[in-house]
């Protein structure tokens, strides 16, 4: 009995886990209405045939699977169709615009003023004056646009040219040469075999971590209990 | 791209289980059913060495659907079908009529249960 659930548990883990790698990046986020009902849909589908195993596991499976299917239509078809998206997803409301709040708006999307007010301030706005815009977007946040005086102040205001900035790349994890890091970032092996001995490690499996930023500049460390 | 062949690689998989439980559950049932037929013409002619010889048959046959009908269908299902197999074979042996009548008859209750079940269905989908 014991086993059958444990085993039952491991095969319905892996199912979810990989289901939900299948949904994409965007089910683990902000979710929309529909993702947030199909993500408690599989939890709770998963959840019967793991503790009750008067139920055959298919019974748990092929739900599950099914959701999937309906996911990635409903995701498909939000993509290649607006009118789908809209229906599905609903659209973004605007609640504030050029500085006045629309009253019709919050009254449509049953926002209340205070729940306004709340979340203008946890985006760092404490002040109505501040803002331009605030458009309550499908997933149930707010979007805040500030007026052009209130905004944070930028290289571009204040004609500073700047560099281009990419980013780090990793190339050793925990002893291990990421190959596709070295594909990305143009180098060869020798070249990071160089760089970590110029640094008194003769190993990759030596080096806890090691990253090139854009400019060549390397960050190297050594694992912890290696001879230094 | 992926992720739509795993998907609907996924949905060929459900339709292909449901067609292979649809086919082992209604092939299964319809041959129990038949072989309770005879089991219960015996019983009613008082027939009781044919009656045993079907009833062994039927075990035999159940314990082979059984390993794939768990992984079908709810346990409670399979678990009453077992308790009146029981039942049935106790009172084949006390050769009790009225009672084995009564229990083949709820058997093929339970058996007709599963199939109808299995079909699909305007009352089984609501």
């Amino acid at each position: 009995m014991v086993i059958t659930i444990f085993i039952r548990t491991l095969i319905l883990y892996i199912l979810v886990v990989l289901v939900m790698r299948l949904m994409g990046k965007r089910q683990m986020g902000e979710l929309q209405p529909f993702e947030l009902v199909i993500t408690i849909m599989i939890s709770e589908l998963a959840a019967v045939p793991m503790q009750n195993t008067g139920v055959p596991l298919i019974n748990g499976i092929i739900p599950i699977l099914t959701l999937l299917f309906l996911q990635t239509l409903i995701t498909f078809g939000s993509l290649k169709s607006d009118f789908i998206k809209r229906l599905v997803c609903g659209s973004p409301t605007i609640l504030i615009a050029k500085g006045r709040i629309l009253e019709d708006a919050l009254r449509k999307t049953q926002y209340s003023l205070n729940d306004l007010m709340e979340q203008l301030r946890i985006k760092g706005f404490f002040n109505i004056h501040d803002i331009e815009y605030a458009i309550l977007e499908t997933d149930g946040d707010i979007s805040v646009i500030p007026k052009s005086q209130k905004r944070y102040v930028t290289p571009a205001d204040l004609g500073i040219p700047t560099k281009y900035e990419g980013i780090p790349v990793s190339v050793i994890v925990d002893g291990k040469i990421k190959e596709e890091s070295l594909k990305y970032a143009n180098l060869t092996l020798e070249q990071v075999l160089a760089e970590i001995k110029k640094r008194g490690i003769d190993n990759v499996q030596d080096v806890f971590f090691a990253c090139i930023d854009p400019e060549g500049n390397w960050f190297v460390q050594k694992k912890e209990g290696k001879n230094k | 791209m992926k992720v739509w062949a795993t998907v609907t690689g996924f949905l060929i998989l459900i339709i292909v289980l449901v067609m292979i439980s649809m086919h082992i559950i209604l092939g299964a049932t319809e041959k129990i059913e038949n072989d309770l037929s005879d089991l219960y013409e015996n019983v009613v002619k008082n027939n009781y060495n044919l009656a045993k010889s079907n009833y062994f048959d039927i075990v035999k046959k159940w314990s082979e659907y059984k390993k794939s009908w768990a992984m079908l269908i709810e346990h409670q299902e399979i678990d009453k079908i077992d308790e009146e197999l029981t039942k049935i074979k106790e009172y084949l042996f006390e050769q009790n009529r009225v009672l084995l009548v009564s229990e083949i008859g709820l058997l093929k209750f339970y058996i007709r249960h599963v199939r109808e079940m299995t079909l699909l269905r305007i009352e089984n989908i609501f």
